[in-house]
């Protein structure tokens, strides 16, 4: 089955790449350039997964109201944001909408189809019903339960709704955890986000974020140190 | 900035130039008055010539008030009681008054009071010889005699003799002055002997009515011999050289007094002499207390002089602490002018009311210069205050607007709310201009501020562009993977610019949005150092300091991503192989201070103070990383989040830099310390 992927991108030439690079790996792409030509054909046949840029054109918040329709649609549908907008209010508004990940440009193309993959097989998986998610893929540690195929995460039996680049940091401590039972360097962690550049501070953020989220759920959380100078560590007493 | 001295105030400043002038104004109401004074006194001595020219008109022509010869036997009026006992005690306040005759022979006072005329005669006598009533001769012992022309113009012979002193006995005798008309003793006329040490005194009264109305009398002593030989040795008389005249009385003159007395006023005193300088009448002004005709005597005086040779005068005497205005004017004997001078008028009068009007006026001045002075300070007080006021408020609110940074605190899209900004002065002016510069300012540093984002968003397009594009060609051509690497690169560095722009622009809203906690900052340090070294095994690390137990109010993360900053710019200036030392120190008032110093290169003096805010390095050599100084104003925004400072000065114990950053430490720090 081939699967469609809808690209929202005001520029022609990133969207050109894209979509080459997309169809490259057999994917059927379909190209708009601004909201109301994507919503005109999303009014026909929804997409598998939709890449979208926020700013379009003069439409400052286009690729917003966009994500905002998909989402209205199908909740369950990928929606990556694609944008030069790195502020985290940006970011924060746009995950709050539904999406899947936001993602800053320049991105690496190899890296997006990676991304892309393990989203439209996570869509499947969660489609496919809860008994199809692979035993295999659940990891225990203490109170946290983790699915890395389905990127799912439960603290204490509640999910903990983390982006995949967030669930991607988390699995990094994990699995230094578990093999060395040392904390992870920042380094590491960039190279575990899989994008292009990545700076220390945006780490901090994630870790932030990651925090708050566990921290939601359960006020004691405690398990993520940080190790001054170096990196962080997950440690649960 | 620097501060001037309090003198440099506004408020200061105002108020010394102001009382400045303010004393002044006494100063002129002084000079004022002295002129009033001198105006008025000038205007009391016109006023007082006019007095004196007036009555002298009045008494031009009246020649025969003045027609007395020289030789007149002056009256002195007095005031006490005389009572005639041979003591000259009722006299004391006319004792300077003694006319001296013969050369001093004898001397003699006449003075009147009511109807009688009081003589007192003081005889230098060194052998007086007494009557014996055994000689009939009235002339055979020392005696007086009196002479004088009744209303129908004979003459009286009197003589005054006595038989021992005490009452003295009194005959009207013949013309040879030998014996007696009648034999009686003129009872009439009361006197009495006294015997002195240098010879007799004798004092007598007789009724002024025998004198009238031709006031003619003559006074001799006559000593006799001795008592064997008793005739008459000396005569010596009041007239001169013609046995036969009689001396002419002078009295006040009344009929002078009647013409004067309706010119004359209370305070001052009018007075008319004679060409003899005598003064014939003298009325008013009884409190002014000086010699000058203050009774019928001879005037010596300059002024008298000039007045009987025909000027008009006016002169100011000084007389103790007053001022006394004197006018003098000449008589005539005839209204035509150059008329022979009769005699002339003084004015007096004290200039004490002058000055008195003129110490009034200069109390009130002072008064009412007192009170302007109070008020216009106090206005000037109230106003300055305002002024200052209103600058103050002015400078706080625009201060107010600016962080230390230089960054608006608020995103204002308009200021238009700065105080006074509908005051029509100056300083609403200053208001308006000072918040339309704002106005255009604060939207400037917002366009300023939204450049980064804007060049995030305008350059990482193309930058995504051209890194797709690589990839691309990365795949195409492999050939050439070492050109599209290092292309690959140079677009990494672009961006990490960007992002470092953006993250700079953007750190203050990022870090509102960051939870602080209890952290222990020495922990955090002890492990940073030890992960540091790991990180970087080249470098020589230090740290210095507690290991646990200092706590601070942070966000460790944003702690270390400070720390982090330092640490590179530590490391990147500091010389191979010397070691960079962390220091964590708690002073006496909590503050928690950690320094990092390290070896190296120093910054120049004038870069210290301008190196946190942004876009300012001082890096000499290229190290690959694009520099643009924003880590320390991203670590700068981070320390004051936290409510520290950060500093950076250069070592002064050998070649290096130290950064400092200072926390406020939590309260039970030393607390914890201690445990």
């Amino acid at each position: 089955m081939i699967q469609t992927i809808a690209i929202v991108e005001d520029d022609r030439d990133q969207r050109h790449y894209y979509a080459e690079a997309l169809r490259a790996h057999g994917y059927e792409v379909s190209e708009y350039e601004d909201r109301e030509q994507a919503i005109a054909a999303f009014e026909q046949a929804l997409p598998e997964l939709a890449i979208l840029d926020i700013a379009l054109k003069t439409d400052v918040g286009g690729g917003y109201e966009v994500c905002r329709y998909l989402q209205q649609r199908d909740a369950t549908l990928p929606v990556i944001f694609l944008t030069s907008r790195g502020d985290e209010l940006d970011k924060i508004y746009g995950l709050q909408l539904g999406a899947w990940d936001y993602q800053t440009k320049p991105v690496s193309l190899e890296f997006l189809i990676v991304r892309i993959e393990s989203f439209l097989q996570i869509k499947q998986l969660n489609s496919n019903a809860v008994a199809v998610k692979g035993e295999d893929a659940n990891q225990r540690f203490g109170d946290l339960k983790i699915n890395s195929r389905a990127m799912v995460c439960h603290w204490k039996d509640q999910e903990v709704n983390l982006t995949p680049t967030e669930f991607s940091l988390l699995q990094a401590m994990l699995d230094a955890a578990h093999e060395t039972g040392q904390g992870v360097s920042v380094d590491d962690l960039i190279k575990a986000t899989r994008q292009g550049i990545v700076e220390e501070n945006t780490i901090s953020t994630h870790i932030l974020h990651i925090r708050k989220k566990f921290k939601k759920i359960d006020t004691d959380f405690q398990c993520i140190k940080t190790r001054y100078g170096l990196g962080y560590q997950w440690m649960c007493s | 900035m620097l501060r001037r001295g309090a003198w440099m105030k506004l408020r200061t400043r105002l108020l010394i130039f102001s009382s400045v002038f303010l004393v002044l104004l006494p100063w002129f109401g002084f000079h004022f008055t002295e002129k009033v004074e001198q105006s008025l006194l000038q205007g009391q001595e016109e006023a007082q010539s006019m007095v004196a020219s007036a009555i002298a008109t009045v008494l031009n022509g009246y020649t025969g008030l003045f027609d007395i010869d020289e030789d007149a036997l002056y009256v002195y009026p007095v005031k006490q009681l005389i009572d005639v006992d041979g003591y000259d005690e009722d006299w004391q306040s006319l004792a300077q008054r003694f006319t001296d005759y013969a050369d001093g022979v004898f001397s003699l006072l006449l003075t009147d009071r009511d109807d009688y005329l009081y003589v007192y005669i003081k005889v230098r006598d060194d052998d007086i010889i007494y009557r014996n009533p055994r000689y009939v001769p009235l002339d055979s012992s020392d005696h007086v005699r009196l002479e004088y022309l009744d209303k129908d113009n004979r003459r009286h012979r009197l003589v005054v003799l006595a038989e021992a002193q005490g009452r003295g006995s009194v005959y009207e005798v013949k013309d040879d002055w030998r014996y007696w008309l009648t034999g009686k003793n003129v009872n009439a006329v009361y006197a009495f002997w006294r015997e002195t040490q240098r010879g007799y005194d004798v004092e007598l009264r007789l009724p002024r009515k025998w004198l009238e109305p031709n006031r003619r009398l003559s006074i001799s002593v006559v000593n006799v011999f001795s008592d064997n030989e008793r005739y008459p040795d000396t005569v010596l008389a009041t007239h001169s050289s013609d046995y036969s005249a009689l001396n002419p009385l002078l009295f006040q003159s009344s009929e002078i007094s009647n013409v004067i007395k309706n010119l004359s006023e209370s305070d001052s005193r009018i007075c008319v002499i004679d060409k003899y300088r005598r003064v014939r009448a003298a009325i008013g002004g009884q409190q002014i207390q000086i010699p000058l005709c203050t009774n019928i005597d001879k005037v010596k005086d300059a002024l008298v002089d000039r007045a009987l040779s025909g000027e008009t005068q006016v002169t100011r005497l000084q007389q103790g602490d007053e001022t006394l205005i004197v006018a003098a004017h000449p008589v005539f004997n005839d209204v035509d002018r150059g008329a022979e001078i009769i005699g002339a008028v003084l004015v007096s009068k004290n200039s004490r009311q002058v000055l008195a009007l003129q110490r009034d006026t200069l109390k009130e001045i002072a008064y009412a210069a007192i009170g302007i002075f109070l008020l216009a300070f106090i206005s000037l007080l109230f106003f300055s205050s305002w002024l200052a006021f209103r600058i103050n408020r002015l400078k706080n609110q625009a201060a107010s607007l600016v962080d230390d940074s230089g960054r608006f605190v608020q995103n204002i899209t308009l200021i238009d709310n700065l105080a006074d900004d509908r005051s029509g002065d100056e300083l609403g002016e200053l208001s308006r201009s000072f918040s339309s510069l704002l106005d255009k300012l604060n939207r400037y540093t917002s366009f300023l501020e939204t450049v980064p984002r804007m060049l995030r968003h305008e350059i990482l397009n193309p930058v995504n562009t051209i890194s797709m594009s690589l990839q691309k060609v990365n795949e195409m051509y492999p050939s050439s993977s070492r050109e599209a690497a290092t292309a690959s690169n140079a677009v990494m560095q672009l961006q990490l610019i960007v992002s470092s722009l953006t993250e700079a622009a953007n750190i203050d809203e990022a870090l509102a949005q960051d939870d602080v906690e209890t952290i222990d900052i020495a922990a955090l340090l002890t492990e940073y150092v030890e992960n540091s070294q790991l990180k970087h095994p080249q470098a020589k690390l230090c740290y210095s300091g507690s290991n646990r137990g200092v706590y601070i109010e942070a966000n460790d993360i944003r702690i270390v991503q400070l720390l982090d900053k330092i640490k590179d710019n530590a490391l990147d200036f500091s010389q191979p192989e010397t070691e960079i030392c962390f220091q964590l120190d708690v002073n006496h008032s909590g503050f928690v201070h950690i320094h990092i110093k390290n070896e190296g290169e120093t910054i120049p003096q004038s870069q210290l103070d301008i190196l946190f805010q942004g876009m300012v390095s001082h890096r000499a050599e290229k190290t690959g990383q694009p520099h643009l100084g924003i880590g320390l104003y991203v670590a700068h925004r981070i320390a004051r989040f936290h409510q520290g400072e950060l500093k950076i000065a250069n070592r002064e114990d050998i070649q290096g830099v130290v950064v400092s950053l200072i926390l406020p430490g939590l309260a039970d720090t030393t607390k914890k310390l201690n445990e």
